[in-house]
């Protein structure tokens, strides 16, 4: 039976693709890849007469007789027959691409100039620059996605890690939808038990007491706030974790930095005060992506773009959800510099903290009366892997993090639900009060709107713009 | 076109609740104006139970009323008790309920509608329709006469192919002891019509001097209850020189009686195969689905102040007659019954609501108005206001002026006719307040102040009722800036205070930050305060001016947050949807979505989103298609 349902499913959504009939806009055309990065970029061109458009620029077969997924080599022309570059096209019919519509992937040698040129050529021919999310846009009304799968398109694309693109990936199921559903099934059920006293207030019916509807209340409440409590660790997953590097000038930041990341990302020198900024580099582990910021010192200094260096380092401070203290266990501790250790631990507050002994290779033997987490010479690559793994688990520590759990990574999706939770709250509140059923449905309905602003079973204009101003330019 | 009658601009078929508030509000506003019904001893005739009102519903008669409509001044006048539901909640959930007396409603109806200029009246049976080029342009009765008109109003209640089922035995029949009307149906499907059958039933009448009243709980009606019309002027019957109500119960002997005609029951012989109101189910379908509980409440109504007849309300029944009879004297008090006229369940034609548009005019049919049980609806009241609506809009089309429509945050009129058009209905529709989402702005107390100007502004609600609601909102603006401005004193409010378990002043506060209080009542702060009170009592002596301002203050803040949703909703609900769109253009639309849309047809994306089985992600793709 299962297999027969199955079937049957399938074969309905085949026959409504057979069915449709794929609106054609005007074509539109943007950089699909990075600007700048990679060797190759891709220049997409979707819409009506696509191929012909592409087509008529290009040195080669010609295009128009190709089949659909077929890959061409050839030359594109600009407007006065001069070579701009080498290229690959390939072909997708309508309605087998990824806006539904007629569509041509250009390959060309990436870096700005070249890519803009081919990009320019293309608009030439009376294509129009897409805007944001417009392919995504075009994929959304040709049937090829829908409200939730096209959020979580827009994460695919900013994925960074493998744990991002997991998260995403969930939502593409609907996992979270079915997680939503089930809060406003609980909440329906809640109104439903307070307008059963309203509305038939004559029938010789029982109604439900306050406990039972208390009791159901809370449980929601509950529900709503683990299902939040993830999103800490769901944006941590998506955004990275954003990991500060401060210490003395010279305590050996940089230096931790490029032995994690593997390239001289920062300019390593002896002299103190040599990182006036603060320097990002991205460092994947385990599936997690961070976000390292190393900071300039943090001394008192008269020079003033250094100075800056030292502001913007404060700054990172406090967005940090890891912080790492270094001290060179060359030098010995002097009684500031143990203040100074106390007070970021303080200030760092429930953001995890650790203290960290670098240069380990030149430790003077002494008694440091602190606790390190862990000393290490990043230099002779003394201890690393140790360092890592300690890395992934203190950023982890009370972020219910479970490879399998659903994560919740969107910003709407977590004000949602905690407005809805505060809306529980409100109807938990009046039923403390003895309000009447009446008022207390008014806050179960303006929790049910805001779940369902989710599952987009309330959408409205703003969340559809948001969605799709999201989108980079090309996808 | 030839016919021995004049022409009229409107024709109402049927005079039930529907049909008398549509050909009332038609001739109001000046359009020339025919009523045909087929007893006209029977018009606004109470065929279910003797009582107007109720939850939700008497928010509906109140809407009328303040609009210009009749069933709430008839309801005042025919009433023989009065009382307000659902005291104990908040103010949204107030609703007024009657019994009345079911031959002086009638009669008050008629007297009503008799005033009115431009109102003809006909004793005949319509059989067809003429229309011409999609238009309908008149009717046929029964005697072969043509009546030309420019739009019909339908209001056929239980009448087309009507069937009346008692036990076995059934017969054709609109009404009990009247004939169904036959041949409108079928005029209707021949001009494409998707028509449909429900069922409703009525419970058993008996002799009030057979009841023996000591073993049932007596019901009486209030003191100081609220007229349903924003005219009557004075107070209502004092609860003392009203009529009572009796609670009684069955048991399980009953119930035991009752299984003895199950066999024979059409409900569960497959006689009867169209749906019922769940929420009004019949006693054996009580028992049946609700094998574990052990009685059933019954209420025991007066039908009017010059009749023994009574009304067993909760016993709708069509079993054997000699079932219902059995079972009736086996209940507590009920022992030497004497039953007028047996329950009995009637099936009926209808037509499935998404044929009609905002107005009431069918999408099919130009000209043509459909209002009450022929859109699927249940009640009086719910019937009422489609009546009023249609005929509004009948008179308003001739005119070649606008629709009149009202919005969800507007009225339980407009929630009614939005639900009917969008959602369709399996099962007579009943109103809930729960069906109403801005319901906390949707009160009795204020129906007058959503719609008085409204019903003016199109001809309905007369000069007087618009001065008189001006006068009113003159009255509440005053009594209200005096809460917000003036002060209270810990002197004179502190001992109220205490002694009703709230905090006393610190100091000296605007007296709405007393009232606001959910302990406190104006009447409280007026009693204390001489100086207030004595201001309140110069701006005004009108005590629903003085009610309204309490509630405005008191819930304020639930008032202003519903408010707000109001609009950001009226966003999507000024959103139109072009006329001629093709749905077949929208590839992403779901496969039901584009079904539902298809066949509604709806006018803007607010009342999309509500069409069931058209989904968020539709609505999002409809909404993303208009905008490019």
């Amino acid at each position: 039976m299962v297999h027969g349902n199955h079937f049957i499913l399938n074969l309905k959504n085949w026959i409504k693709i057979m069915d449709q009939e794929i609106i054609q806009h005007p074509p539109i055309a943007a950089i699909a890849t990075p600007v700048g990065e990679g060797g190759i970029a891709v220049i997409r061109v979707s819409g009506k007469e696509a191929i012909s458009k592409v087509n008529q620029s290009f040195k080669g077969k010609d295009l128009t007789k190709q089949e659909s997924h077929t890959v061409h080599f050839g030359k594109i022309l600009d407007k006065n027959g001069l070579p701009v570059d080498e290229v690959l096209v390939t072909l997708f019919k309508s309605p087998r691409s990824y806006t539904g519509e007629e569509t041509v992937e250009i390959s060309c040698h990436g870096g700005v100039l070249v890519t803009q040129k081919v990009l320019e050529t293309i608009l030439s021919l009376g294509v129009k620059p897409a805007v944001a999310g417009e392919f995504t846009q075009r994929a959304f009304l040709n049937g090829k996605l829908d409200l939730d799968q096209a959020e979580a398109v827009a994460d695919l694309i900013h994925a960074k890690s493998i744990k991002a693109v997991d998260a995403a990936h969930q939502q593409l199921e609907g996992r979270l939808g079915e997680h939503i559903k089930k809060f406003r099934q609980q909440i329906i059920d809640a109104t439903a038990m307070i307008e059963l006293e309203l509305d038939f207030i004559e029938e010789d019916v029982e109604f439900a007491n306050k406990e039972q509807l208390q009791k159901l209340l809370e449980d929601l409440e509950t529900e709503i706030t683990s299902l939040l409590v993830t999103y800490e660790t769901g944006r941590l997953v998506k955004d990275g974790i954003k990991t500060v590097l401060i210490g003395r000038p010279n305590a050996g930041k940089s230096t931790l930095l490029n032995t994690l990341v593997g390239t001289d990302r920062a300019i390593v020198t002896e002299i103190a005060g040599t990182t006036r900024d603060t320097i990002d580099a991205d460092w994947s582990y385990d599936g997690l992506l961070f976000k390292l910021i190393d900071t300039a010192g943090l001394r008192d200094t008269e020079d003033i773009v250094e100075a800056e260096g030292v502001k913007r380092s404060q700054k990172a401070f406090e967005l940090a959800d890891l912080v790492i203290y270094l001290k060179d266990l060359s030098h010995p501790f002097n009684d500031e510099e143990r203040t100074e250790i106390a007070d970021f631990q303080k200030r760092a507050g429930s953001t995890p903290f650790i203290l960290i002994g670098t240069k380990s290779d030149v430790e003077r033997d002494q008694e440091w009366r602190t606790e390190f987490d862990l000393k290490i010479s990043a230099k002779e690559g003394e201890r690393v892997d140790v360092l890592k793994k300690l890395l992934k688990d203190r950023a982890l520590e009370n972020k219910h993090y479970d490879a399998s759990s659903l994560l919740v990574t969107s910003t709407r999706h977590r004000d949602a639900l905690q407005k809805s939770k505060e809306h529980v709250q409100a109807a938990l509140n009046g039923l403390a009060m003895n309000m009447t059923g009446d008022f207390l449905s008014i806050d179960l309905r303006a929790a049910l709107n805001e779940l369902g602003s989710i599952t987009g079973e309330i959408t409205n204009e703003h969340i559809l713009d948001s969605i799709f101003s999201r989108f980079c330019i090309g996808k | 076109m030839s016919s021995i009658y004049p022409s009229y601009d409107v024709i109402v078929v049927g005079a039930g609740h529907a049909g008398s508030e549509a050909a009332g509000a038609a001739a109001q506003l000046g359009a020339k104006t025919l009523l045909i019904t087929m007893n006209l001893e029977a018009i606004a005739k109470m065929s279910c139970n003797p009582a107007m009102g109720g939850v939700a519903k008497g928010q509906l008669v109140r809407e009328i009323d303040a609009l210009g409509g009749l069933s709430g001044i008839v309801s005042d006048e025919s009433g023989v008790q009065f009382r307000m539901l659902n005291r104990s909640k908040g103010p949204a959930m107030w609703s007024p309920r009657c019994q009345s007396d079911r031959m002086l409603y009638a009669q008050k109806m008629r007297e009503h509608l008799e005033e009115k200029e431009n109102l003809s009246f006909r004793q005949d049976n319509v059989v067809d329709l003429i229309s011409e080029d999609g238009r309908v342009i008149g009717v046929i009765t029964q005697t072969g006469q043509k009546f030309y008109s420019k739009s019909v109003v339908l209001t056929s209640g239980t009448f087309l192919n009507g069937l009346i089922h008692i036990g076995e035995n059934q017969y054709g029949g609109g009404r009990s002891g009247e004939r169904a009307s036959v041949g409108i149906s079928a005029a209707l499907e021949k001009l494409g019509f998707e028509i449909g059958r429900l069922k409703t039933g009525t419970p058993p009448r008996v002799d009030g001097r057979s009841v023996d009243y000591s073993k049932l709980e007596i019901q009486y009606g209030d003191d100081d209850a609220t007229p349903f019309s924003f005219m009557t002027e004075g107070e209502l019957l004092s609860s003392k020189d009203q009529m009572t109500c009796w609670i009684g119960y069955t048991n399980e002997s009953v119930h035991e009686v009752l299984k003895t005609g199950f066999d024979r029951s059409p409900m569960f012989n497959g006689r009867i195969k169209s749906i019922g109101p769940r929420y009004c189910p019949s006693i054996e379908d009580k028992i049946n689905r609700f094998a574990d509980k052990d009685r059933h409440q019954l209420f025991l109504e007066p039908e009017g102040w010059n009749t023994y007849e009574m009304y067993l309300n909760g016993f709708s029944t069509s079993l054997p007659e000699e079932t219902q009879y059995e079972a009736l004297k086996t209940i507590p008090g009920f022992e030497n019954v004497v039953m007028i006229r047996p329950g009995y369940a009637i099936e009926y034609d209808y037509f499935p609501p998404h044929q009609i548009k905002r107005s009431l005019e069918t999408k099919l049919v130009e000209g043509l108005f459909f209002a009450g049980q022929i859109n699927g609806t249940t009640g009086y009241e719910e019937a009422a206001c489609q009546g009023l609506m249609a005929g509004i809009n009948a008179a308003l089309k001739v005119q070649n002026k606008e629709p009149f429509i009202l919005q969800r945050s507007e009225a339980y009129i407009g929630v009614l006719i939005d639900d009917l058009i969008n959602k369709g209905t399996e099962e007579p529709y009943r109103m809930f307040t729960s069906r109403a989402e801005h319901r906390i702005l949707l009160r009795q107390d204020n129906a007058d102040l959503r719609l008085t100007e409204l019903g003016h502004r199109i001809g309905l609600a007369s000069d007087e009722r618009m001065n008189r609601y001006l006068k009113k909102k003159e009255a509440i603006d005053k009594v209200h800036n005096l809460f917000m401005n003036t002060t209270v004193r810990p002197e004179q409010m502190d001992e109220m205070l205490i002694k009703k378990g709230t905090s006393p002043l610190s100091q000296p506060v605007k007296a709405h930050t007393v009232l606001s209080r959910p302990e406190i009542s104006i009447s409280d702060m007026l009693e204390h305060d001489s100086e207030l009170s004595l201001a309140v009592t110069e701006a005004t002596s009108d005590k629903y001016a003085i009610e309204e301002v309490e509630i405005q203050i008191k819930y304020s803040g639930y008032i202003q947050k519903e408010f707000e949703m109001v609009e950001e909703l009226s966003r999507k609900e000024s959103a139109a949807i072009p006329e001629k769109i093709d749905y077949s253009k929208i590839k992403s639309l779901s496969t039901e979505g584009f079904q539902k849309l298809s066949k509604i047809r709806p006018e803007t994306i607010g009342q999309a989103s509500r069409i069931s089985g058209v989904s968020a992600s539709d609505v999002a793709v409809l909404m993303v298609y208009l905008k490019n």
